[in-house]
């Protein structure tokens, strides 16, 4: 299978990625398989550890239902780096995961980095006229903290590194590429235009790649969409984000679109009322995800999508450059039914099938177990209580929560995305914890989407009615070569047609 | 064999009570009533598994609820019918004779449904699989 290699730069990169393995695991399928690669001095960033450790609970659940025909969800194959240079014969382990370690930055202030005390004076003096004192002595291991001429310099070293030889090594005719970064900050807006000249350049390593020079290239380049609260002791300052645009939309009217490297390019961005905590990295830098990055998300799903034709490139120059924007048909909060068709289309059923396959598991899937219903026991692969406590159930269950984490917090953000009537739950810290929804009328809580009623009075509703379409759906799947493949498949299925009857 | 002489053996294995039996065998009463509770059963047997078919009525007290229906429906059946019959005919028989026909019908009847139950439980259904007696659940 042809590859999408999705390079996610900084803090923005690693969240929308994020937003992809969720969109992924509703269902959303392209036909690349995907390999994200975060690209992340702050290894310590609570959204870049959140991000890994959800691609490898995606991974984990993928690998057990994949070549299952009725399973829906988690569709769409997730490989490392690693994986795809181990499947092509070699041993060499490159990444360790989903991130690319930067080398050097590690207890080193940006001085040490380019060796400053080293250099003789007049070096020193050009040096000191691109670079302030503040940024001599700023600590790289939490990033670039906005400053987007120390990112570029750090960031180079990625072109001549192992990771990047090896993905030019693995990158194949058929392959394309996707770059994630955000324009307003230091990681990503430095990031972006390096990467993309060394991709252009074609060459790594002293060696000549053809396929990597012309190949299919889009990037999302990501406008404010938030801003920091303000800190006098903070080197991050919102107020700087549309300068800092600005200018880095000049850079690339030349560099980046003005001389057609880039086959297709997304902008996107939003007026900001909802300031985030003013963190320069580390740990607590977590934020809320936003609709941004779900938008942006999809801007990876409508690259893989474009015909081959429209993306091709001839001496590193595309020859139908296409340039996209996002919008949404009304201001304020966003419901499923406020979005444009094409995106609706993408997520309005994959959305809910996987809300109330999560709703399913989190409320009833133990009392469904306890009842014995034909589902859980209709098979030789039961769904009983020991599959509960297996591996693949556990990530699972984490997978899952961290979906309600997520819907809950696109809900809390602002611009608000409310596909669904929940309510976050928020504990002490003001972290959101979970959802929970308030009606036992289950098929009332897609926002604006009414129940489909029919006549009859003793119908069958809620969860009763689930596991009729539960049952329904294991009758038809008979058998399955695995109870986690079986379980995916009758919740697939079962959902399917239980969303499409009462919804949609 | 005709069927008179096949439910009367099926009735007759839990008991023969004389001329009482004669009567009924007289009276062709034994198909009647046999054919009747097999029909009944199978009636209430395919009403729980595909007419009712419902998650929340599915578990095992929902089939007893139904058997004990059953049982009642065979008991009045095996009461009434010879009772208004050997009324019409101007026999008499005390009420005793008339109740034990009627447990005893409904003790066959109820051995019907169980037959019955294991013809299709296995069926499509949402009580597929119901009730878990004597083979296990599936």
């Amino acid at each position: 299978m042809a590859k999408l290699y999705v390079f996610g730069i900084g803090g923005t990169g690693a969240r929308v990625i994020k937003s992809l393995t969720m969109l992924l695991a509703t269902g959303v399928t392209t036909n690349y398989d995907i390999v994200p690669i975060l690209i992340d001095p702050d290894s310590a960033s609570g959204d870049l550890n959140k991000t890994i450790k959800l691609l490898r609970d995606y991974q984990n659940i993928q690998k057990q239902t994949e070549e299952y025909e009725p399973n829906l969800f988690f569709k769409n194959k997730i490989s490392t780096l690693t994986d795809v240079v181990v499947e092509k014969g070699s041993s060499v382990k490159v990444v360790d995961g989903f991130r690319f370690e930067l080398d050097g930055v590690q207890n080193y202030r940006f001085k040490d980095f380019i060796d400053f005390n080293s250099l003789d004076q007049n070096n020193k003096n050009l040096t000191k006229l691109l670079f302030s004192e503040k940024n001599l002595d700023a600590e790289l291991e939490v990033g670039f903290k906005g400053h987007p001429n120390i990112g570029s310099v750090v960031l180079n070293q990625f072109s001549k590194s192992e990771v990047f030889q090896s993905f030019a090594d693995s990158f194949q005719e058929e392959d394309r590429i996707f770059i994630i970064s955000s324009i307003f900050g230091g990681t990503g807006a430095a990031g972006f235009p390096l990467l993309l000249k060394n991709i252009r350049k074609g060459i790594v390593g002293g060696k000549h790649y053809a396929h990597l020079k012309d190949a299919r290239i889009g990037a999302i380049s990501i406008q404010p969409y938030f801003k920091v609260k303000q800190d006098e002791s903070s080197e991050i300052d919102s107020h700087s984000f549309i300068t800092k645009t600005k200018a880095a939309l000049h850079y690339y009217s030349r560099n980046i679109t003005g001389n057609k490297s880039i086959n297709a390019l997304y902008y996107i961005g939003d007026t900001v009322d909802n300031p985030y905590e003013n963190i320069e990295g580390g740990t607590k830098q977590k934020n809320d995800a936003h609709f941004i990055e779900v938008a942006s998300a999809l801007s990876v799903i409508d690259f893989a999508s474009i015909d081959d034709t429209q993306l091709e490139t001839i001496k590193e120059t595309a020859t139908y450059p296409v340039y996209k924007e996002f919008g949404v048909m009304a201001d304020g909060q966003i419901n499923l039914n406020t979005l444009y068709e094409s995106t609706r289309e993408i997520l309005l059923s994959n959305l809910t099938s996987y809300f109330y396959f999560n709703l399913f598991l989190k409320e009833k899937l133990n009392w469904a177990i306890s009842k014995s219903y034909p589902f859980t026991e209709d098979a030789t692969a039961k769904i009983d209580s020991n599959f509960t406590h297996q591996s693949f159930y556990k990530t699972l269950s984490n997978f899952n929560l961290e979906y309600r984490i997520w819907l809950a917090q696109l809900q809390r953000n602002q611009v608000s995305f409310t596909p669904f009537e929940i309510e976050p739950v928020i504990n002490q810290y003001n972290e959101v914890t979970d959802f929970k929804v308030n009606t036992k009328s289950i098929f009332t809580l897609v926002r604006n989407i009414p129940e489909r009623k029919g006549i009859n009075p003793f119908a069958q509703n809620n969860y009763e009615l689930f596991v009729d379409h539960l049952n329904k759906a294991s009758h038809k799947l008979g058998n399955a070569p695995n109870t986690p493949k079986r379980f995916m498949g009758v919740f697939s299925q079962g959902i399917k047609t239980l969303v499409d009857k009462k919804l949609l | 064999m005709d069927l008179n002489n096949i439910f009367s053996e099926i009735f007759e294995i839990l008991g023969y009570a004389g001329t009482f039996s004669q009567d009924l065998y007289q009276e062709q009463l034994y198909p009647i009533i046999g054919l009747l509770g097999v029909f009944v059963s199978l009636a209430l047997v395919l009403i729980f598994y595909f007419i009712i078919n419902r998650p929340k009525f599915s578990r095992w007290q929902h089939w007893l609820i139904i058997l004990l229906v059953n049982f009642l429906i065979a008991f009045l059946i095996g009461l009434l019918l010879p009772l208004n019959t050997f009324d019409g005919l101007g026999i008499e028989y005390e009420t005793s004779k008339y109740i034990t026909f009627g447990f005893k019908n409904a003790i066959i009847v109820t051995i019907y449904f169980i037959i019955w139950t294991y013809c299709f439980k296995w069926w499509k259904s949402n009580a597929k699989g119901t009730p878990k007696l004597f083979f296990g659940k599936f």
